[in-house]
Order: C-alpha cells, then structure tokens, then sequence
C-alpha cells in the first residue's frame, strides 16, 4: 500500500473549545490509483491532504507511506519525502508571478535529492507549454498556470501526487479537461493520484470516486 | 546547503528585488552615504592630521609679534591669518645669529593678488624648505633676483590667480581680495612644483620687495618712513612680520621658550609646530565625533529602511515561502531568503559607501587645497575599509534574520493559509 490511515484524529484548540476536524477510522491508496474525494469547502479536505503530506502531525493515529509512519519523521525527514516522494498541487496553483514557467517547474528540483533536469522539457511539452518556457506566468490563463502546477508537482518523479482544488478557477468544460489533464499524466508517470475537489465535475472523470462527508466523522468547521 | 539550492534562492533574491527596485535602492543609498560619510570623516580627519603636521615644510618654531603661539603659527606657517604687527629686523639677526637656531628665515607679508597672500622672503627660503623633500621649482622656473620685483607662486596659486610664467601682476594692499592695488609691477619667474604644503598658496616675492612697496611706510623710532629707491634701507629701518625658525634641539627650543615668552615680552616665540597644531586639531576633535556621529545615524535609518523593505516583502511572499515548503524547502532555507537578500543589500551599500567616500574626499580635498594649499589627496590604505567590508554585509545579514525570524516560525500549512 501506498498510503495507509489509520484511526487518524486531527483537533485544533484545546478544552472546552477542542474542535476536531479530521476524524478518518481507515483510509488506502494503492500505488498508481487514482482516487477523487469530493465534499463541500471547509469541512478539513485540505487539512487531510496536509497530513499526507507530512505539513501537519496528527492529533491521534498513523499515516504509513510505502510502510513508513511519517508523523513520527522529524521535520527535516518529511521535508526530504515531500521533495522526493510527494507532489503537490494547490488551489490557486502558488506559483511564483514573478519567475518564468521553466523556473517555476525547475523550483521542485532544487531540493530533490537525485534531480533529472531533463524532465522538465519533458513535462512542459507533454503538457503542451514548452512554447511559454521563458514568458513570466502571469502572462499565462488560469488552465496555463494550472498545467505549470501540474508540470512543478510531477517533475520530481514523484510516486504520489497530492491535488488540493485544482480546478477552483475553472469553468467546468475547463475543469473537466483539467481533471483528465491530471488523471492521464499521473498515470504516465506512474504516480498515485489523489485530488481532495468541492467540484462535482470529478465524478464523471475519476472512476474511483469518495465521498468526503462519509469518510470523515468529524463535523467541525476546517 | 548545495549550489542548486544557492542558485534558487539568488534567483528569487534577484527578481523580487526587481519588484522593489526604487525603495531598494534608497535604503542602499541612504546606509551608502552614511557609510561614506563615515569613512570621509575618519580618512579626511586621518589625512588632514598628517597634512597639518608636514605642514611646517621643516621649520619647527616662528617667531611673531606678540600673541597666542598658534596666532603665529596660522599666520607665519599656514598663512590663514594676516600678522598682527611686524618684528624690528633685529629679532631676525638675533635669531639667525643664535647658536641654539639652526635655520632662520624672515618672511613678511600684509599684501595679497585675487586673495592669494605675497610674502617676502629671502630666497635661502627654496633651499631649505620641504620636508621631507626640497621644495622644486617647475620647468623653466628660476628663483627671484631679490633685488628686482619678481615673484615665485605656488602651484595652487598659479592655478586660482591664472598666472605664469612671464606674467605681470600688481599686489594689492591687504590680505583680503579687492584692496588697492599697488603701482609696483611684478613679474613671474618661477612656478613651484606642488608641495603639499601652504606654500602652495602663497606668492613669494624678495623681502625688499614687501619693504619698498608704493604706499608702505616702514615704522622707526623717529616716525614712518618710506625708503628711498635709490638706497639701502639701514637695518634700523628694516622690518620683518615673522621669522621661520628651525631650532638645533630640544634643550635650545625649551630655553629659547623661557627667553622669549617667559622671560621676555617683546615677541612670541611658537614652538613645537607640531604640538600647536595638535591641539588645533585636538580642539576640533569634538566635530569629527559629531560628525562620525550623525553618519553612523544615517548608517542606521538606511539599514533600518533596508529591514523594513525585507520584512515587508517576506509578509508580501508568504505564497512563494509556502511553494518552497511544499517542493521539499527546510525551514533553513525560509530564514536564508531574509538573511541573504539583507547579507547582499548590506554588501552593496558598503560598496556604494566606499564608492561615495571617494567622491567625498576628492570634494573635501580639492576645498581644502584651494582654501590652504594643504594636500588631504592620497593617503594608503584604511583598516577602517576591511571594518566596512565586513560590517555592512554582516549587518545587512543580521536585519535580514531578524526580519525574517517571524517567517521562520510560521508552519508550512499556516504559510498555505495565509497565502490563500
């Protein structure tokens, strides 16, 4: 297994005003599975994903990566798995305004242990932007930067990618083409895919699709 | 932390201080000239402290008219106060008579050319003057006859009078610039080399010269007298306003001391040079320190500029810190960003200050010569330069952990939130 949960808690503040906002018995992903979890904003989506990703400990529980329980890691060691294992996509797409398209994908290799700067040519033209490689990406449309976001989450050859909202800014023609985007290049790179959405659009692009609200026991506001 | 890593970080450091290219270069500019002005003082108080002690040109002591030793020495050695009264010739002949004296020599003055002083002086004056070296006479210079009206000028002379060689030029009456002007014409034989010295800003004519000028009186005991072209003026008659004097020691300047200034009232004996012009200088110590002061103050305004550009940027780039967490950055890499920007901002302020104290001291020293003849240009290097160096850099470094200790502190997940 790829990802493993186990009885994961996550509560913010302390009695009487504790508010737990991830409560998940059990959560798997299997390497190179794609999976979508929808549900409405604010209801700790984005905090999961964070603790997968090892930016947040959880309060109570595990999370096993390739076997490994990350919340134990030091901060430096989670740091290192985020730069080699993980890539991350977010709502907004956080790209740098103020460097080019290329700088922006070649930003996640500066950290990675064993970086292949070959892959980013690779990537800006498989996802159709190796003409935009100089230009500054405000220049480019919300679906360019997004494609950046995707390119910059890949380039470490990562073997799961974490997508927070990434189709917030889109319409949803856009959105869709932006989710079969995603699910196809994960799947070329051989990267489990994990996208955390409020836009229902993901149902009819992911096969395996979860439903948020189910998964999740706590009810408190993220 | 590697080189890709270093790369990174110089590329963000460069494009965003493109985003903030004018409040960027103010602060630099603002602790550039503080840092020059600091430099200034402390090279220019360095150079001038030297300059004013070569500035004797070899002769050690003066004698004037009674008054404050250093009266007689601003007036007879840097030639920045007339004379107040003059000296019966006879105080020179005892002068160079005395074994205790070395050199003696007579100057006198009270007339100037467009603000320059004329001195007379007697032409052993070339021969023994310059310390370390003689003072030397440009090409095709020669020294006055002393008995013909023929001048030697000083370079910074030539150079704010206009003169040279083969020039006529009538003195006027007075050490001001605009008095009346004599009927006595002189002619320029000779150019100085520069000397460094005030020197440099005097016109030398024979001391006959000064004494038979149209319009001087010469004061005897039986009333003024005018001599008479055609004869000698009687030594009785004669007049000097001060006398160069380079004593044989120590012993004979502290006797020679307790003879003119304790023991007697008839003129002022100025000696060491060297330690008068010391306490001038020690006297205006307080306005080097003033002046270091308010420098180090506008050090102190550009860097705390400087920190509020940084710290306000980190504020304004909490996305791009969040993308550096999330491709893998540690949180030593979030406190490099301030830390470099500040280390590299405070690196060229200390370049622009070194730059800028150059221009200072080629302003302060070109004033100064035309104002005295003194030379502050030159001097070798500062250790003050390696503190610079060192410091601007280092200080720029240290606002920039400050200003970014916030930064640090934050969680990458609270940078998401913050940046959303």
């Amino acid at each position: 297994m790829l990802i493993e949960v186990l009885d994961l808690e996550v509560a913010f503040g302390s009695n009487p005003e504790r508010r737990v906002v991830v409560d998940l018995p059990r959560f798997t992903l299997a390497p190179g599975e794609a999976v979508a979890i929808t549900g409405p904003s604010g209801t700790g989506k984005s905090t999961f994903l964070h603790l997968l990703s090892g930016m947040l400990r959880p309060t109570r529980g595990q999370v096993l990566f390739m076997g490994q329980q990350i919340d134990t890691l030091s901060e430096r060691e989670r740091d290192r798995l985020r730069a080699s294992k993980i890539g991350l996509i977010h709502q907004g797409s956080l790209l740098l305004r103020h460097l080019t398209v290329r700088e922006n994908v070649e930003l996640a290799l500066a950290f990675h242990p064993e970086p292949r700067p070959e892959r980013v040519g690779l990537l800006l033209r498989r996802l159709g932007i190796d003409a935009r490689g100089r230009q500054k990406v405000d220049t480019l449309s919300f679906g360019e930067r997004q494609r950046v976001a995707i390119a910059r989450a890949l380039v470490g050859a990562p073997s799961l990618v974490l997508a927070d909202e990434p189709t917030a800014s889109l319409d949803a023609e856009n959105a869709r083409a932006a989710f079969h985007l995603l699910l196809e290049v994960a799947r070329e790179e051989n990267a489990a895919l994990l996208a955390v959405t409020h836009d229902l659009t993901a149902r009819e692009v992911f096969a395996d699709t979860r439903d948020w609200l189910t998964l999740n026991r706590a009810r408190g506001d993220a | 932390m590697n080189a890709r890593v270093l790369k990174t970080l110089f590329l963000l450091l460069v494009r965003d201080a493109g985003r903030r290219k004018l409040p960027l270069a103010i602060a630099i500019l603002a602790a550039g000239l503080g840092g020059a002005l600091v430099l200034s003082t402390i090279a220019a108080g360095a150079r001038a402290r030297s300059a004013f002690n070569a500035a004797g040109a070899g002769f050690d002591a003066v004698l004037a008219a009674r008054s404050s030793p250093l009266q007689c020495v601003l007036s007879g050695i840097f030639h920045l106060e007339p004379f107040i009264a003059n000296l019966p010739w006879d105080f020179y002949v005892r002068m160079a008579d005395d074994p205790r004296i070395e050199v003696a020599i007579p100057i006198a003055g009270g007339d100037s050319y467009e603000g320059i002083p004329i001195l007379g002086t007697d032409a052993a004056l070339f021969e023994v003057a310059g310390e370390p070296e003689r003072w030397r006479l440009s090409r095709n210079s020669r020294l006055f006859d002393p008995l013909r009206r023929e001048a030697v000028i000083g370079s910074v002379a030539a150079a704010e009078t206009g003169l040279n060689l083969g020039d006529h030029f009538h003195p006027a009456h007075g050490p001001e610039e605009g008095g009346e002007e004599h009927d006595d014409e002189y002619l320029v034989v000779g150019v100085m080399e520069p000397t460094g010295s005030p020197a440099d800003r005097v016109i030398w004519i024979p001391l006959e010269g000064v004494l038979r000028m149209s319009g001087h009186m010469l004061q005897s005991p039986d009333g003024a007298y005018a001599p008479d072209p055609d004869e000698e003026i009687p030594d009785d008659m004669m007049q000097v306003s001060a006398v160069l004097l380079r004593v044989r020691d120590t012993s004979s300047g502290f006797s020679l001391d307790q003879e003119w200034n304790r023991d007697g009232r008839d003129a002022t004996f100025a000696w060491p040079v060297t330690r008068l012009v010391a306490s001038v200088v020690q006297r205006l110590g307080w306005v080097e320190a003033v002046l270091r002061a308010l420098s180090w103050f506008t050090v102190l305004a550009g860097f705390g500029f400087l920190f509020a550009i940084v710290h306000h940027s980190l504020r304004e780039r909490r996305g791009e810190l969040a993308t550096l967490r999330t491709v893998g950055a540690p949180r030593s890499v979030v406190i490099s960003i301030p830390f470099l920007e500040g280390a590299v901002f405070g690196a060229l302020a200390g370049l622009v200050a070194y730059a800028l104290h150059h221009v200072i001291l080629v302003i302060v020293a070109r004033y100064v010569r035309s104002e005295t003849g003194l030379d502050l240009s030159g001097g070798g290097f500062d250790p003050t330069y390696v503190t610079v160096a060192a410091l601007f850099p280092l200080c720029g470094g240290l606002i920039g952990l400050l200003a970014g200790l916030g930064a640090y502190r934050w969680q990458p997940t609270e940078l998401l939130r913050r940046s959303g």
